[in-house]
């Protein structure tokens, strides 16, 4: 076979070498990548312990109008600011009273009990599908999403 | 026979070239390390002049001294070490790709930053801010900021977030950005820097 040839011929000159050093490559590359990204997380952990300050824990806004001032501002400006749809309601409370569990990403069903209408006919349409975001592009101020994209309205800066 | 000897030679020694090229290319290896950490080599690519002029109007443009603070002193590790030389030759690489076959004149800068933020070590920022109790002017830090410090330390709950996670748009403020109110002062005196073109 032709195509080969120069493959027997490596084969020939180097031996085993041939399928070991290509490996050898291999491996350091995958376990550099590992390590590369172990060292470099996306975030320092996933499983967030929220703080305790029982003085000020019921003003989540006005401690976290500071400390995530982006979601607080987006939650702030959309329609569940306006009407004053609180952030436990989707979130839970931190110290885990109250029957909503504490969540970064509040589960569907907690969405139901305002929008229940919607979200069925939502998912008689399309189904359920995970990624919210992919459809919700314009809605997405409402749940504070850092992909809002929103064009920058009413007073422009320049 | 000369020539077959010569060829033998050539392939004896072969492992000699890659050694002297190899050895040549290692004791390169710092000083373009260096070379590259240059605000100069940064501002080499005429649309990273955009975050310069920004940086310019933040609160970061001048260090206690009064002296320009420089893109390393944020954007790579202080110290040379395993994570330095990662962080150089990932971002490197990076910048290189895209500068010669991407398009840089159309930067997605959202995703850039969730890139920059990823790889600004929290050690940067600790060169210039030892004490997380104190707010810049030397006084004691809000309630608030002590809690949320105390929660970074891991005293009181975790955070998801190093420093660039919770202060954002320090040095940089793209247009999207602006209509915080966090950022209302640094916004301010970006207009001012289009006006003057
Ligand atoms: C309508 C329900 C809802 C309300 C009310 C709400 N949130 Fe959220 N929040 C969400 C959802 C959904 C996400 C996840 C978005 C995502 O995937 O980034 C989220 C994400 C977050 C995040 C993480 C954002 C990020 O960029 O990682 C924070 C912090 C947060 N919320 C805080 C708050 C605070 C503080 C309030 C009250 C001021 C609040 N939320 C009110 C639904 C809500
Ligand atoms: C406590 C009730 C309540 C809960 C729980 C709730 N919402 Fe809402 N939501 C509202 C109200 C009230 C409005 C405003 C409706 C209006 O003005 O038309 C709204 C509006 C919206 C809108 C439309 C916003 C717009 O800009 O058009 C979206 C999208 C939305 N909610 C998503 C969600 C999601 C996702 C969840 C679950 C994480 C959720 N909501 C949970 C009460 C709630
Ligand atoms: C395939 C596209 C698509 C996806 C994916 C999607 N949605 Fe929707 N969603 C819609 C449409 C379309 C509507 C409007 C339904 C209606 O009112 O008839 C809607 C409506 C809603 C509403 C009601 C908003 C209002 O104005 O009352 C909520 C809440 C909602 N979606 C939440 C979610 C959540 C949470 C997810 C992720 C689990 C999600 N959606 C994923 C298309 C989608
Ligand atoms: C070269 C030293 C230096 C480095 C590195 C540095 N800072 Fe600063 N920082 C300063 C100076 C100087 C000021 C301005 C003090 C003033 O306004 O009087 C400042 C101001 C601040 C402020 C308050 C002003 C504002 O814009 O809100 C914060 C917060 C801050 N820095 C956080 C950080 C973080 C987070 C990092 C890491 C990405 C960092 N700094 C890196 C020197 C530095
Ligand atoms: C959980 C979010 C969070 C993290 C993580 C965080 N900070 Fe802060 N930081 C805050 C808050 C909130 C304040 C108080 C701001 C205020 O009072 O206006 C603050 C205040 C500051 C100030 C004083 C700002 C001023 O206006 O004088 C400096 C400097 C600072 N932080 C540096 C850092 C450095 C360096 C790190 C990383 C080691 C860091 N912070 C990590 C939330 C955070
Ligand atoms: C004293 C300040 C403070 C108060 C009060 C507060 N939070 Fe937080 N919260 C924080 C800090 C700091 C973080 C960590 C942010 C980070 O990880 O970057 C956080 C994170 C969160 C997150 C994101 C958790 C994650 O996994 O990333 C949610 C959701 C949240 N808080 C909801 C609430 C709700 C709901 C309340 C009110 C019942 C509340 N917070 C009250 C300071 C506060
Ligand atoms: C005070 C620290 C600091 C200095 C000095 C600094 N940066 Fe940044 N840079 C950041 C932080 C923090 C981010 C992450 C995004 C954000 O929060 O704004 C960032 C993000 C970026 C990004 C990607 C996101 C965007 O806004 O496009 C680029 C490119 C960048 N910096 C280039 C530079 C250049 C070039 C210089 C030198 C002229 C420089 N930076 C100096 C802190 C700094």
């Amino acid at each position: 076979m032709i195509q080969f040839d120069w493959f027997s011929r490596l084969r020939n000159r180097w031996g085993k070498w041939v399928i070991i050093a290509p490996a050898a490559v291999v491996v350091l590359a995958v376990i550099f990548i590992v390590c590369f990204n172990l060292a470099f997380p996306r975030t320092r952990c996933e499983a967030v312990k929220h703080l305790e300050a029982p003085e000020i824990a019921g003003d989540c806004y006005g401690c976290h109008v500071k400390a995530t001032p982006k979601a607080a501002q987006d939650w702030y400006e959309s329609k569940h600011g306006v009407q004053l749809v609180k952030c436990f309601v989707c979130h839970g409370q931190p110290d885990g009273k109250g029957e909503v569990v504490f969540a970064l990403n509040p589960d569907v069903g907690i969405c139901r009990k305002c929008h229940d209408s919607s979200v069925t006919n939502m998912v008689n349409n399309y189904g359920l599908e995970p990624n919210c975001v992919s459809c919700h592009p314009f809605h997405q101020n409402s749940i504070h999403h850092r992909a809002y994209v929103k064009p920058v309205a009413k007073k422009t800066i320049d | 026979m000369a020539e077959p000897s010569i060829k033998k030679l050539f392939s004896k020694f072969i492992w000699l070239y890659f050694l002297v090229g190899g050895i040549v290319i290692f004791l390169l290896i710092p000083w373009n390390m260096a070379r590259t950490s240059k605000n100069e080599y940064c501002l080499s690519c005429h649309y990273l002049q955009t975050h310069q002029n920004e940086l310019e109007k933040s609160s970061h443009a001048l260090d206690k001294d009064k002296k320009p603070i420089q893109c390393a002193q944020c954007h790579i590790p202080p110290t040379v070490g395993p994570k330095y030389l990662a962080v150089k030759s990932f971002l490197g690489m990076k910048d290189l790709i895209i500068h010669y076959l991407g398009d840089p004149e159309r930067m997605n800068r959202r995703n850039m930053q969730e890139v920059a933020r990823r790889f600004i070590m929290d050690e940067n920022c600790l060169a210039c801010h030892e004490d997380l109790n104190k707010d810049v002017k030397g006084q004691p830090l809000s309630e608030i900021g002590k809690l949320c410090h105390d929660a970074y330390l891991g005293k009181n709950g975790t955070t998801k977030h190093g420093c660039a996670g919770c202060h954002q748009n320090l040095a940089h403020l793209p247009e999207f950005d602006r209509r915080y109110l966090v950022n209302a002062k640094f916004a301010e005196r970006l207009p001012l820097e289009k006006e003057k073109k």
